[in-house]
């Protein structure tokens, strides 16, 4: 069963085009993976399904009705975790959650329970009295989580929720996403961090340029692109190194660093280590390691949309 | 009910928010004692009148009361007060206005009508005791030769149509009153943070997510920002009433009702200034700006005569502060509370107008 249904979903600012006819369809009990380079569309579509941005054409069902029609009945089974934290300092920690889950139509001692339920979820069960200000960023993004849960949605859109926090947290984070995954909610999760979506994520789309241009689970993405390889070349100094020069060599179809790892991602069919490791002789620079990776997340996105997802 | 739930929200955060007080509470109470304290003299003390006071009157009165009024200017002359018949009204206010003389009577059998000049010149204050005096006098005559007629002569005598006539204020009357009014305006600094600041701390996100309307988050954030302004009124106006001893007069609920409207009027036309303004800087230096020339030309700080004809006075009448202090003035120390009803509509009328701006602009936009 589909929970949500996106049909043709485009959305305009002036001349420009954020989103252009994207369709998707996320069935009950998935963990939805988002994938997309900054400026991609992929928050501005996250934006008109929780109801945040109006929608200038294409449809989006929630359940099987519509936004437009039913604005109330959708959002309340809507969850978001916003990709910035969205907490009022002032406010205890159970009183956020309760004032949030109050909104989507909680009351007495459902939402008591609700709300006390929300923040052991997240492991923030004995700060139920404590103030926002005291607490970590991790802590923080927690209780971000737990205010948009705490209504029991059908549908958690999860915004970037482990940006800038420590590991700790993260892996909490990441747990706690698979534990409600568990209990039955559909979760929609972005991330720049591409290890989290291949870990939690069971289905992805990489969007670019407001178009979904890839869509299927981890397994399917990478079948796209077996005539690709991923070859890293660690370097004594890369600081000067002409990646031009590189790009050019035979079957080579880009080339990035990262510190001194050189990443170059070329076809797969064509053998051109050799040449490769003489370019970089020629060049006189000293080569620390070399492997050839299996295409993973990374060198789909990469392969398609020509940039890395940090970018 | 989700309303109701945004007011308590609201109120939780700024009861919770001690610089809230300070700015609110504690700021109008200090500067209400320093300034009432400094300015005794301004308001009580060392004022001599050297001059004849020049005063118009016209008789639409009975003949018994013209010819006990000639025998009062007679002996008022005397003391330095220069009576002169205008049977003409205008030319007499007129007359008022432009500094000739320093009030304008008409004597009728229902009471004495005063023009004076501005609350703040001293003239208006002793013509005012002068004709309570003349009042109390003829009311005693009267009942001597007709106890009747005396019953039936109303105890405001004097007051009931008086103009600008009024008891003169003290320092710390005047100060009570500027730092309510002033207090009331103070409420557009919190409201142009309303939207602002759900913007800066990132919830207008979940407010939009939530199955609420923005006609609710409006509605219950005013609310909650009114409930506390008018809290904060209130404790000012007790605080300078028992601690300070200054006269709110026998009409608070009309006194409330004009501090309540410019609540409502600075609350309105902040949230409308935070939509119309591009950024939260602009909104800031806007609200800044318009409290602070409003204070200044309301008389906020030291007494405006806004019926000198000055520049000055023309641009300060125009200070949403200057027509409700004058209003509060004129019933706390005259009695009038019907001085009180076109200040309030003016309020009110405003305020709707900055609302249906602020609508106009949260129903435009995307998000809050």
């Amino acid at each position: 069963m589909n929970v949500l249904e996106i049909n043709q979903l485009t959305k305009k600012f002036g001349q420009f085009i954020a989103v252009d006819g994207v369709s998707l369809a996320i069935m009950e009990g998935e963990i939805f993976g988002f994938l997309g380079a900054n400026g991609a569309g992929k928050s501005t579509t996250i934006n008109m399904i929780a109801g945040l941005l109006k929608i200038s054409k294409g449809e989006i069902k929630l359940l099987g009705k519509d936004l437009k029609r039913n604005s109330k009945y959708v959002k309340k089974n809507i969850g978001l975790v916003p990709q910035d934290i969205a907490i009022y300092e002032d406010l205890t920690a159970l009183e956020n959650v309760k004032f949030f889950a109050g909104l989507y139509g909680l009351r007495g001692n459902e939402l008591n329970k609700n709300a006390i339920e929300a923040l052991d979820f997240v492991g923030l069960g004995d700060k139920q009295k404590s103030y926002p200000k005291s607490f970590s960023g991790g802590m923080k993004r927690r209780l971000n989580i737990a205010c948009a849960i705490a209504h029991q949605p059908k549908l958690i859109i999860m915004d970037e929720p482990t940006v800038g926090i420590d590991p700790q947290s993260r892996k909490h984070i990441l747990e706690s996403v698979k534990k409600l995954n568990s209990n039955g909610c559909t979760i929609i999760y972005t991330s720049h961090y591409m290890e989290e979506v291949e870990a939690i994520c069971s289905r992805i789309a990489i969007i670019d340029h407001g178009k979904v241009i890839a869509e299927g689970s981890k397994e399917q993405l990478i079948s796209l692109i077996t005539d690709a390889k991923d070859i890293q070349v660690e370097v004594k100094d890369a600081a000067d190194f002409d990646l031009k020069e590189v790009n050019e060599l035979n079957g080579v179809r880009s080339v990035q660093t990262e510190g001194n790892v050189i990443q170059i991602y070329s076809d797969a069919e064509v053998n051109n280590l050799n040449e490769i490791i003489l370019h970089f002789m020629k060049k006189k620079v000293e080569i620390r390691s070399l492997k050839e990776n299996a295409p993973n997340l990374e060198t789909v996105f990469l392969t398609l949309t020509g940039r890395k997802l940090r970018d | 009910m989700n309303i109701f739930r945004i007011f308590i929200k609201e109120m939780k955060s700024n009861f919770r928010d001690s610089q809230t007080f300070i700015f609110f509470l504690a700021f109008p109470i200090i500067l209400m004692t320093i300034l009432g304290t400094a300015l005794t003299n301004a308001f009580t003390d060392g004022v001599t009148i050297d001059n004849e006071m020049k005063i118009l009157y016209k008789n639409e009165g009975n003949k018994e009361l013209a010819v006990y009024f000639k025998a009062f200017t007679s002996e008022a002359l005397n003391h330095g007060f220069q009576f002169a018949e205008e049977n003409n009204a205008d030319k007499g206010i007129t007359a008022v206005k432009e500094n000739e003389v320093a009030a304008f009577i008409v004597l009728g059998n229902e009471g004495v009508d005063v023009y004076g000049s501005d609350i703040n010149t001293i003239e208006s204050g002793v013509i005012q005791g002068l004709m309570a005096g003349f009042a109390n006098q003829y009311s005693l005559l009267q009942q001597k030769i007709n106890p009747v007629i005396a019953e039936e002569i109303p105890n405001d005598f004097i007051l009931t149509s008086s103009l600008n006539g009024k008891e003169q204020p003290d320092s710390m009357d005047y100060y009570a009153v500027s730092m309510a009014v002033m207090l009331s305006f103070f409420s557009l600094y919190a409201s142009y943070q309303l939207f602002r600041g759900e913007k800066t701390l990132k919830t207008s996100v979940r407010l939009i997510a939530a199955p609420i309307t923005k006609g609710e988050v409006l509605i219950g954030k005013m609310a909650g920002s009114f409930t506390m302004n008018a809290f904060f009124i209130l404790v000012l106006i007790f605080f300078s009433k028992y601690v300070f001893g200054a006269e709110w007069g026998e009409h608070l609920w009309m006194v409330l009702m004009i501090l309540f409207s410019l609540i409502l009027f600075a609350i309105c036309l902040g949230i409308a200034i935070s939509f119309v303004a591009k950024t939260p800087e602009a909104t800031a230096s806007i609200s800044i700006f318009f409290v602070q020339i409003a204070c200044f030309l309301g008389g906020v700080y030291f007494p405006i005569d806004t019926s000198s004809g000055s520049l000055f006075s023309f641009f300060a009448s125009f200070s949403p502060l200057t027509w409700s202090n004058e209003a509060l003035r004129e019933i706390i120390f005259a009695q009038n509370v019907a001085a009180g009803y076109p200040v309030i509509l003016i309020n009110i009328v405003i305020a709707a107008a900055c609302f249906f701006i602020a609508v106009w602009h949260l129903h435009r936009q995307e998000g809050l």
